[in-house]
């Protein structure tokens, strides 16, 4: 095939019936051809427009990579649109706090770790109030350790008080009398 | 003297290859850059930006831009919202912070939101959030009842918010009171009273074309004025 390729066929032989179809195809790739040089050209000439710097291909090497921004608080650096002086508004204030630390470096926190504004209770207080120091405690322990911390407690206060620290009587059932 | 240039002119930006950014009003034609916009030209280093500052009182939407809307209606899910652009903006029930199917938030007709342009082109209407990506508000939604609502031009509020301008910082010395700017020249101030109010109102809109030494005499006079001296 690459040898017929290197020859051109006479234009007699292409004339010939059952040659059309070779012929079609032959055509197209010549327009095929002549599209990809089009192209090829017409992206040249353009600029690059894309964030990567360098050329890309060999004759946009004189043009610059250029950036279209539409946006003014980028451009020119412009502060968040919500003040508030003099303490108007306490939450504007705290905004106007967390996007100055957002600009002058790193992210800054709006919550506070402890102050979740969607909870009326915060997460320690309720803790807290819930008697989480002992209760929750008791829950996980085996009855065993919690019988030895009966005795234990009950071992310490004995010399203190007495009366206490005596556990209750378990109660009989009572027969009515009649 | 800063040199104003009118739509057309070719601008002095230094030829090289260095990446640039090309802001609003400056476009490329060939190798130069030229002026859409007639203004004074702006340019920043690293990276080196350029962009035409133009007396526009007209917004044009773009994406990222924080603005200040007025609810004018219901459309469906969403509401629609006067932003200032030719064509309503929507903004949906979900997109609050907060905001369930079943939990949504409560704006009527007339309320104020500060909110952030979500999708702008030209041949759509634009959509505005209340959220970021995040899912947080973080300053954004509905403005609280009261206070005054102004319009001015677009440089005047870039000004304002720009960090070189002490006019917001130097009033809050002497005034008590809240001020949310949109970027599509909607001003929103809330004082103590009245008198503050309009003071404020009064100082903001005549500042527009004073220099800054300027700027701290018209406080001055206002104040005492509304002060009563």
């Amino acid at each position: 095939m690459s040898a017929m390729d290197d020859k051109k066929l006479s234009s007699n032989v292409l004339q010939m019936k059952f040659m059309q179809r070779s012929k079609r195809r032959m055509d197209q790739e010549e327009v095929d051809v002549t599209q990809k040089e089009l192209q090829k050209e017409y992206l040249a000439s353009e600029e690059v427009d894309s964030t990567q710097p360098g050329p890309s291909t060999g004759s946009s090497s004189k043009a610059r990579t250029i950036i279209y921004e539409q946006r003014f608080d980028l451009l020119e650096d412009l502060l968040f649109g919500r003040m508030s002086f003099k303490g108007f508004n306490p939450d504007v204030e705290k905004l106007m706090v967390y996007y100055h630390e957002l600009k002058n470096g790193g992210k800054g926190d709006l919550e506070d770790g402890e102050l979740d504004e969607s909870k009326d209770i915060q997460d320690d207080e309720m803790a807290n109030r819930l008697g989480a120091a002992s209760t929750v405690g008791k829950r996980f322990k085996t009855k065993r350790q919690r019988a030895n911390d009966n005795d234990k407690g009950a071992g310490r206060n004995s010399k203190e008080d007495s009366a206490q620290s005596v556990p209750e009587k378990r109660r009989k059932f009572m027969k009515p009398r009649d | 003297m800063s040199v104003v240039y009118l739509p057309g002119d070719k601008l002095p930006v230094s030829t090289g290859k260095e990446a640039l950014i090309v802001g609003p009003g400056v476009s490329r034609a060939d190798d130069r850059l030229v002026a859409t916009q007639a203004g004074v030209l702006r340019s920043k280093q690293q990276p080196f930006s350029c962009w035409m500052d133009a007396h526009v009182r007209r917004y044009v939407p773009v994406r990222g831009d924080k603005v200040i809307g007025v609810i004018t209606g219901k459309a469906g899910e969403a509401w629609k919202v006067d932003v200032g652009a030719a064509e309503l903006a929507t903004v949906s029930f979900l997109s609050f912070e907060g905001a369930t199917k079943r939990n949504r938030p409560s704006l009527k007709t007339g309320d104020l939101i500060y909110c952030q342009v979500l999708l702008a082109m030209k041949d759509m209407e634009p959509e505005v959030v209340c959220i970021d990506s995040e899912g947080k508000s973080r300053g954004l939604g509905a403005l609280p009842d009261g206070g005054l609502l102004l319009k001015c031009s677009l440089n005047l509020v870039r000004r304002l918010l720009s960090a070189k301008c002490a006019l917001l910082p130097t009033l809050g010395k002497e005034l008590r009171f809240e001020i949310t700017c949109g970027m599509n020249g909607r001003v929103w101030i809330k004082s103590n009273s009245h008198k503050e109010t309009i003071a404020i109102a009064q100082i903001i809109l005549k500042s527009e074309f004073l220099n800054e030494s300027q700027i701290s005499e018209l406080i001055r006079t206002i104040i005492d004025r509304c002060r009563g001296f």
